[in-house]
């Protein structure tokens, strides 16, 4: 497992993608690496089947809007048990509204309004790209314990002689 | 391009005007880092090459958004948008003119709110052309300004529904 944190980047406008992933490399938060999804549809797929740590979500997408991948999401984690991953929607949508909408009401963590600057990427985002890395962290846990627990038991251990 | 002037009835609501106009000059800054110019006289026709990002409205007045950039001043103001250098025949301009007009329109429905009136923005169209020509059907209020910047020249058209869409209304008041 790489140590870079793995970021969904969810935007219809490849442009937009490429200026979030550029102004992510530029803002001293983490080293990432990038997954990039179309609209919500194509995202939860990707999310599924790879390793997120953390997604950042435009708003206005075809197929599936970024607030109802934001609750699919949140939906299927209290489903499954799953940590929830950090959320950011990054997005033209200024109004308080629609802000509460995304933070208080579906679940996002963190809300980036556009056009933005790769220092207000690290002013906000801080603390979630900080949950993110906990996220990685625990997932590498998870997964060597895991491995630890597949191995074979050396001979002459406590299963050994329980079992004999 | 050419602006077909469209017979109207009735003039565009004023206090929506107000909010894009102040809504393209707060994005326009933020984007550019400098306020355009608006032309009191300003020219409705170019003839170069355009490019139109046009994003719609529906609420308490139903209109349209056309934010119109000539050959020149696109890639200027994409490149300070978007950090790439991006040609104006590209395929990726209109990417990036989508996503510029969503950005002001993002603006302007916050403007709007603070003016108590409400709006729900549509996904953005594109249109590239040379010359490019943007019709409107009759009957429909027209407000159409000419801006300048060391960027360039660009034009808003803001077309709302007829006017029997908001007859008796009084948006923003």
């Amino acid at each position: 497992m790489s140590n870079n944190i793995r970021a969904l980047v969810i935007d219809d406008s490849r442009v937009m993608r490429t200026m979030v992933m550029e102004s992510l490399k530029k803002a001293n938060l983490a080293a990432f690496e990038f997954v990039e999804a179309e609209d919500g549809k194509d995202a939860l797929d990707k999310l599924n089947a790879s390793d997120i740590h953390i997604a950042f979500v435009d708003w206005n997408m075809p197929n599936m809007t970024g607030i109802d991948f934001v609750r699919e999401v949140r939906a299927q984690e209290r489903l499954k048990g799953d940590e929830p991953i950090p959320l950011v929607m990054v997005t033209s949508e200024k109004t308080m509204g629609k802000v509460q909408e995304a933070l208080d009401g579906c679940g996002a963590d963190a809300f980036i309004s556009k056009p933005f600057t790769v220092e207000e990427f690290e002013r906000k985002l801080k603390r979630v790209v900080e949950l993110a890395k906990l996220v990685h962290l625990r997932r590498r846990r998870m997964e060597r314990d895991a491995t630890q627990a597949d191995e074979p038991q050396p001979s002459g251990g406590l299963f050994s002689k329980l079992f004999g | 391009m050419t602006i077909t002037q469209p017979h109207h009835d009735g003039a565009f609501p004023p206090a929506v005007a107000d909010a894009v106009h102040v809504a393209l000059v707060k994005t326009f800054a933020a984007i550019c880092g400098e306020e355009p110019v608006p032309q009191a006289n300003g020219s409705l026709a170019c003839s170069s090459a355009c490019v139109a990002g046009i994003i719609s409205f529906i609420g308490d007045v139903f209109w349209s958004l056309s934010w119109v950039l000539a050959e020149d001043t696109a890639p200027s103001v994409v490149h300070k948008f978007v950090g790439m250098d991006i040609p104006f025949r590209g395929a990726d301009m209109g990417d990036a003119v989508g996503e510029l007009v969503n950005v002001l329109a993002g603006e302007v429905v916050a403007q709007l709110e603070q003016r108590h009136i409400k709006a729900q923005m549509s996904l953005p169209t594109v249109a590239r052309g040379n010359p490019l020509e943007l019709m409107s059907e009759r009957g429909v209020a027209v407000d159409q300004r000419e801006y300048t910047s060391t960027h360039g020249k660009f034009w808003l058209r803001l077309t709302s529904a007829k006017t029997s869409a908001f007859r008796g209304r009084n948006p923003g008041k």
